[in-house]
């Protein structure tokens, strides 16, 4: 088992792969995977797709391929969380401030002002004619899920690229599998922060398959109560009994639609997640956690 | 040969006028009463409105027009592709072997364990 670390898309990413001599190959794979999703995807490169795609709300715009995909998996996001999970929240994020690469956002304290969020029914898809258009004054953000989809889709070209082996690739704490497992599976530690050390509060788990995911609220935070994920009723960040959920599911994109859709679930998100049979692990505030469908239970303290 | 009485030519040509005449009024009833199963069929069906003259609109609903009326086109919502329900893991995870202590140091050399693996780490971000 051999991996490889570096950053890109403001994260890090990381890529394992069963087979050490399997590592180049795959790691360009992902890298061309992502350097495609970023020139497509980014909120904060003025020339990616999505922003030239945003500068002409109001008109009906084709596009890509891969940002139809990207906007498609966001839209099917919202419909199965009715809403919850919602693209159209973009004008809500530049007004709290996260308008430019986390890394410059301006920390400090700051009025909160609400944005009145659009709503994912309005977007309209064209897949045949492979077009999209934005009502006009709305800024998309794909921020929560082109990540995960990333993900999977480096995962899988990573092992395609790699014949034979099983990769694993982790994108800022959005982790997709494909391939063979390793004997025992593939280790995960879920925590706060991707970028805790080991020893941070948290459980480690095998997975065999399919991704796991993590939203959270302590992270990507710059002011008091501000952080990036926005309950789209509300146009604010989401107030949620819980400050980390993770998901296990089929593909990271999914663990990850359900991860950020049970924290603005807040209470009732456990339901939720129960209902769709997603093993996940969601702690408090308080730092208790609760464990859903057939997450293991933990063997130390989180 | 004897005479033929000269009463029966006009008595055979009575008869067939009259037959003639009982042809032709079964023809027109038979006409008649189909035209007029047609009238009564075309009021019956949805969708035709008494009125002949299409060009002049009605100036009030009628109720016969009320339960006609075709409905408008039903809305349409976007398409927003696969909309597949959020799938589970085909196995749940599992918890990870807790880190075992070292081996006691053995008095004969023993093969180099095979390290653990790092677990990556899945953290918001």
């Amino acid at each position: 088992m051999t991996a490889a670390s570096w950053s890109a898309l403001g994260t890090t990413v990381s890529v394992v792969v069963s087979d050490a001599g399997a590592l180049p190959a795959a790691r360009r794979a992902v890298e061309a995977e992502l350097a495609e999703l970023d020139a497509a995807c980014s909120r904060f490169r003025e020339d990616s797709e999505l922003m030239r795609l945003n500068a002409r709300a109001g008109e009906t715009v084709r596009v890509s391929p891969r940002l139809l995909e990207a906007i498609a998996t966001a839209l099917r996001a919202a419909a199965l969380t009715d809403g919850i999970v919602d693209p159209t929240v973009g004008n809500a994020l530049v007004v709290l401030g996260y308008d430019r690469d986390f890394s410059l956002v301006r920390r400090g304290p700051s009025p909160l002002t609400a944005v009145r969020v659009a709503g994912w029914a309005r977007i309209r898809i064209d897949h045949a004619g492979r077009s999209v258009r934005v009502p006009r004054g709305v800024v998309l953000d794909l921020g929560a899920t082109a990540k995960a989809l990333g993900a999977d889709r480096a995962a899988a070209r990573a092992a395609q690229a790699a014949p034979g082996a099983g990769v694993l690739v982790n994108l800022g704490g959005d982790i997709a599998t494909a391939g063979p497992a390793p004997a025992g599976g593939w280790l995960v530690r879920v925590t706060d922060d991707h970028r805790a050390p080991l020893d941070a509060p948290g459980q480690t788990v095998t997975i065999g398959s399919g991704g796991l995911a993590t939203s959270s609220t302590t992270v990507r935070r710059w002011g008091d109560g501000v952080h990036h994920i926005v309950d789209p009723r509300s146009g604010l960040p989401a107030v949620s009994p819980w400050r980390t959920v993770s998901v296990c599911a089929a593909t990271c994109v999914d663990a990850n639609i359900a991860s950020t859709a049970a924290l603005v679930l807040g209470e009732r998100a456990e339901d939720w997640l129960e209902h769709n049979g997603l093993p996940a692990r969601l702690v408090g505030n308080d730092g208790l956690t609760a464990v859903t469908a057939a997450w293991p239970r933990e063997l130390e303290a989180a | 040969m004897g005479d033929v009485p000269r009463s029966a030519p006009s008595r055979r040509d009575r008869a067939i006028l009259r037959a003639r005449r009982l042809t032709w009024a079964v023809v027109a009833a038979t006409a008649g009463l189909a035209s007029a199963l047609s009238v009564v069929a075309a009021s019956a069906f949805k969708g035709h409105a008494r009125q002949t003259a299409a060009a002049a609109p009605p100036a009030t609903t009628t109720r016969a027009e009320s339960r006609v009326r075709v409905p408008g086109p039903q809305y349409v919502p976007p398409i927003v592709g696969d909309d597949q329900p959020l799938q589970p893991p085909a196995a749940p995870p599992s918890q990870a072997p807790q880190a075992s202590p070292p081996p006691a140091p053995a008095p004969a050399p023993a093969p180099a364990p095979q390290p653990q693996p790092q677990p990556q780490t899945s953290g918001g971000s």
